[in-house]
């Protein structure tokens, strides 16, 4: 039906995640149609993007400096240490715009199941970094999922007797929550962490 | 057309797509099943998967050897609400890790489900000897694969009274006063172990030391290592002892 080049297209796009069969052939077509609008350049840039991109030798973000420009930049304090399991939680929390600190992508969560023990995880190179700077606090940023939970209290058992601030991202009422919908858990989560509404200090109730 | 209802315990989940799951499960009635569970990443639903879950499930397959479709009730999500306190959600995740990794797929295992439930629901209550109960299951565990202990009497003298050894190679009790001679081989039996008495923090790491023997011999065997949550659980309960 189609030529062996926009098969092999076809098979290479569908090799993306979330991407299937169908939608493949459509982002194919599309790209056949406006090959010298969206194609050529579409190319050209993968091909630079590829050549470019590094993963950075100090957090395991991607960027075309390595060190990348979070980890370079002077205003970030680098005393500061949010962990992230993958590049794609370090992205969501910088779309946000209000952390100032620098981070530290572990490349995953522990599983004992399938076989993702410390060793395979970046998280040797954490406690270098901790024990080399002078590092005030890490923010365990893990999902919280079994997963990510138990990747966060093997970090925290690890820094055990080393004085240093480890905090974790508050839980609880998602933006646009209603409360009817949420979980019990989360619900519980919400109720635990409550805060003071009518003082000055944040204190929990 | 297979199809069944049942209550269960959530292992693991592997995803499948952006929004979908092969999810695996511990049923009271068909034991260790797989099946795949449309739109589970959806915000709304994704909690329910989560390890160590009591749900219902509903399980469509069109024959024996197709992965089946599950439908999934949550029943109790007590685990994310303890996330905090790192002694009994390691024990949690040492539990359905240690059932995941010690049994086979459609093989019935009602008693150790009603344990395991059991334990989970203790570990959460506020009641002390958890940990006890802990072993106790683990030794339940052992003699569910295969490697049972004998703890009733002595495999020398037959005797009922002072058992106070193990062997590590037969897994049976031993008297005092018999295994004198091989008292540097032997592990050491606990009291809470054959009876009810409360163990102190060295009943516990000798309880420990045997289930871990046991667990070790077992997992040699099926030529795998032991899930590492099981060691990370161990040292919350005795650095945070300490």
């Amino acid at each position: 039906m189609y030529s062996k080049e926009i098969d092999l297209l076809i098979n290479l796009l569908s090799s993306l995640q979330g991407i299937g069969p169908r939608s493949a052939r459509r982002i194919a077509l599309q790209l056949i149609a406006k090959k010298n609008t969206l194609m050529m350049p579409l190319g050209e840039m993968i091909t630079d993007v590829a050549k470019l991109i590094e993963k950075c030798k100090i957090c395991g973000n991607y960027d075309s400096k390595n060190p990348c420009s979070i980890c370079t930049n002077e205003k970030r304090d680098e005393n500061i240490i949010c962990i992230v399991e993958e590049v794609s939680d370090l992205w969501a929390l910088e779309r946000g715009r209000l952390y100032q600190g620098v981070y530290h992508v572990l490349g995953g969560t522990l599983d004992a199941i399938r076989g993702i023990s410390p060793e395979k995880l970046n998280i040797d190179y954490l406690f270098k970094k901790v024990r080399e700077k002078k590092i005030n606090e890490i923010i365990l940023a893990t999902s919280l999922t079994t997963a990510g939970q138990t990747t966060a209290h093997y970090i925290v058992s690890k820094f055990k007797g080393i004085d240093i601030k480890i905090t974790r991202l508050a839980r609880g009422l998602p933006a646009g929550g209603e409360l009817d919908y949420l979980d019990e858990a989360t619900l519980s989560q919400a109720l635990y962490e409550r805060i003071s509404v009518n003082k000055e200090m944040d204190t929990k109730a | 057309m297979i199809i069944w209802d049942d209550e269960a315990l959530i292992l693991s989940s592997i995803n499948y797509s952006e929004t979908s799951l092969i999810l695996k499960i511990f049923t009271k009635k068909y034991g260790v099943q797989k099946g795949f569970v449309k739109g589970a990443k959806s915000k709304k639903k994704s909690s329910i998967f989560e390890t160590g879950n009591l749900v219902k499930v509903s399980y469509k397959s069109r024959t024996d050897e197709m992965l089946g479709v599950f439908s999934v009730e949550l029943i109790k999500a007590s685990f994310l609400v303890y996330i905090d306190d790192v002694k009994k959600f390691s024990c949690i995740v040492s539990i359905i890790n240690l059932i995941e990794f010690s049994l086979v797929e459609n093989e019935t295992e009602l008693e150790l489900y009603n344990v395991s439930k059991n334990l989970i629901e203790r570990v959460f209550s506020f009641e002390e000897g958890w940990i006890e109960d802990y072993i106790k299951w683990e030794i339940f565990l052992l003699k569910k694969v295969g490697f049972g202990l004998e703890l009733s009497r002595c495999i020398l003298s037959n005797k009922k009274s002072n058992l106070r050894y193990i062997s590590p190679k037969s897994g049976c009790a031993v008297n005092e006063q018999a295994g004198i001679p091989w008292k540097n081989k032997l592990l050491n039996l606990p009291n809470f172990l054959i009876s009810n008495k409360k163990a102190s923090n060295l009943d516990l790491n000798e309880g420990f030391k045997i289930t871990s023997h046991f667990l070790t011999k077992f997992a040699n065997s099926i030529d795998k290592t032991l899930p590492f949550t099981r060691t990370s659980f161990i040292d919350n309960i005795f650095i945070n002892k300490k």
